[in-house]
This record gives C-alpha cells, structure tokens and sequence, in this order.
C-alpha cells in the first residue's frame, strides 16, 4: 500500500477524479421538457406525500411496542409480548400487500423513483429471507419481531413511493 | 475542465437568450460534462441524471435573466449547485436518509463491511451535506462563506463539516483495503445486499 504521507493531499486527489458523461439522450428529453409547460406542483405534491408518509410510517413504529400495555409492576417478558405485537404486525403488513397489488404497475416518471422502489423491494426480500429461517441458527423471538417491523416499514415506504409514482404518471 | 472556466461567445448567448435551438445546444454540449461530473459527485446515483435536466430546464428558463457580468459556466455553476443542494434538503431525501439509518441497524453498507473502496466511492459514503460541503471547497475552491450563503448555514459550520469529512475520507482510504483483503467473500454478499451502492 501506497504510504499516505507520500500522497498528494485529498483535495488535490479529488480534483483528480475523473469525469463523467452525461447518459446519451439527456439533451432530447431537456429539449422536450423545455418546450412543455411546467409540472412541478403536481411533482412537488407527489413527493410530499411520499415523505410525510414515510415519515409517518417511522414515527409509527416505535408505537407498535409502545402500544402494548404494561399490566404488571414485574417486567413482561418479551416471549409474551411477542405474539401480540407480530399478530399485528403480520396483519398490516398483510393489508400493505393487498395495496401493493391494488396499485397499477405503471413506468416510474422518474429514475429516482425507480430506484427508490427496487432498493425497498431488495431489501424486502433481504428480511423475507432472514425470517424464513434458511440460516443455521433459529431466530430468537426478539429478531423476528424486529425483523417484522422492519418489513412492516419498507413495505409501508414501498407502497407510498408505487402510489406517488403512480399519481405522477397518471397526471 | 470545470465549469468556471466555460464561457461562450456573445452572439451565442444571446441567440440562446432568444430560445434558439442551435444556440441552445451548443450551450448543453459545453456545459454538459462538467456539469454532470459536479452533480455526480455531491448526488451520486440515478437521480443525477434528472439533476442535470432540472438544472438545464432551469438555466434555459433563466437565460433571459442572465446579466453576462460573470462566465456563463460560472453562472451555471450556481444553478447546478442550487439544484444539488435543493435536492439534498428536500424532504423526500431527508425522508430517505432516515430510512436508511433504520436499515443500516440490521444490515450494514458496505463500507462497513469489506468492501474494497477507493476516494471516489470513500467520496460517496459521506452524509450528504459533507459531501457537497467537501466537493464545493476542495474541487469548486468555494470559500467557507460562500458554502455558508449555499446551504443557509454558518462558515464555521461548513469548516467543521470539512474537518470532519477529510477525517473520515482518510479513514475509509487507509481502513479499507485491509479489511477486503481479511474478508473478500463477504464482500461479494454485502454487494448483493446494499440498495443503493450496487446500482451505480
């Protein structure tokens, strides 16, 4: 390994970095858009809504472990919690699915979008794949609750992002 | 060449001013590499390229306006910046941001794990306001209140941003290559498993 001491110091180095070219077609797409009245407040309403409800989503979930009741001085354990709070955690999770096949499959308007939903549905998998218990070990009850959580957010995050993109599209 | 150092000839400016085509697109193919380097490296990723047609769409709205007291790149430049930073701050990325500090309680990026990463990718796993903050001074030579006048916020702040983003690009450079080198298969699954640094 290069000794760092030798090296040209980090802002040299970055400006160093190279280029990039802008993906063919930008110009087109620029033109068009150019020539079109502006969009933007139906985008910007769109996008809004995404990131209220994702943050709502974000803000719900701590309330789901809030929301059970503490009904002894003896701290519960948390292998009798759990049932609860998965049982609702697999049934909204389960209402989000139904949306998701609801929604209208349509082309994202925009790249960012895209690939905003393909991250969620990748990491959806991911958790599905750690819940289904393909690992050596068992999981404990503690990990698949918060396994299911966390699938319960992405896919919350997965169906606001689909809706929006679809509302873009179809305006 | 950066964008500072772009400035075209009158007549073409003012024939952009007036919408045309031509004049248009010469102004595009100037501006465009340069442009789209800057955007890639303070928003990397797919929303780069609707960066760069926002930020066109913007200039060619805005041409009529243009004073011509400043390089017509340099007056761009502000734009492009203007798009990056609105960009970063919208509430749509902030909503992502936390996000993906909730994902990363169970999977970690790839940075942290073995992952063999070099300045550019050292660059992209900054937090965002750093990134641009670095990005602005080092390469763009911005001074400290001339970031302080972009993002709203003070001098001091855009100096500690800066420490602390040098810091951590130190360390990724010099962490990184002995960690690939003790866990080189686990790398391969991080890759699969980490959203947005596998799509760029």
């Amino acid at each position: 390994m290069t000794d760092p001491a030798l090296q040209p110091p980090l802002a040299e180095r970055l400006a160093e970095l190279p280029s990039f070219d802008p993906p063919a077609g930008i110009w087109s797409r620029i033109e068009a858009r150019a020539a079109t009245p502006r969009r933007r407040p139906v985008r910007y309403a769109a996008f809004a809504a995404i990131a209220a409800s994702l943050l709502v989503a974000i803000v719900f979930l701590p309330r789901v472990r809030v929301a059970t009741p503490p009904t002894a001085a003896v701290p519960v354990a948390q292998a009798e919690l759990g049932p609860t709070v998965d049982t609702a955690l697999d049934q909204r999770s389960a209402e989000l699915e139904g949306l998701l096949a609801a929604l209208p499959q349509e082309h994202t308007a925009r790249a960012s979008t895209g690939l905003a939903a393909t991250m969620l549905e990748d990491r959806i998998a991911l958790v599905d794949e750690r819940l289904s218990g393909t690992s050596a070990e068992p999981l404990s009850a503690s990990i698949t609750s918060d396994l299911k959580r966390q699938r319960f957010v992405l896919l919350d995050s997965l169906v606001n992002v689909r809706y929006a993109s679809a509302v873009a599209v179809s305006l | 060449m950066k964008l500072t150092d772009i400035d075209l000839p009158a007549e073409v400016v003012v024939r952009a001013r007036a919408g045309d085509r031509a004049a248009l697109a010469t102004f595009y193919t100037a501006c465009s590499r340069p442009a789209y380097t800057l955007i890639r490296r303070i928003v990397p990723g797919p929303a780069a390229d609707d960066l760069l047609q926002d930020a066109f769409i913007d200039a060619i709205r805005g041409l009529p306006r243009y004073a011509g007291d400043a390089p017509l790149g340099a007056w761009f430049r502000s734009i492009v910046v203007r798009r990056c930073f609105m960009h970063l701050r919208s509430p749509w990325q902030r909503s992502r941001e936390v996000l993906e500090d909730v994902l990363e309680r169970f999977e970690p990026r790839a940075a942290d794990t073995a992952l063999a990463i070099d300045l550019s990718r050292a660059l992209e796993q900054l937090p965002a306001l750093a990134r641009l903050v670095v990005w602005l001074h080092d390469v763009e030579g911005y001074t400290h209140e001339e970031i302080a006048a972009t993002t709203g916020r003070s001098a001091s702040f855009s100096k500690s941003q800066l420490a602390r983003a040098h810091q951590r690009l130190r360390l990724n450079l010099v962490a990184a290559p002995a960690a690939a080198a003790d866990a080189a298969p686990a790398c391969v699954l991080s890759h699969m498993t980490t959203g947005v640094a596998s799509h760029d």
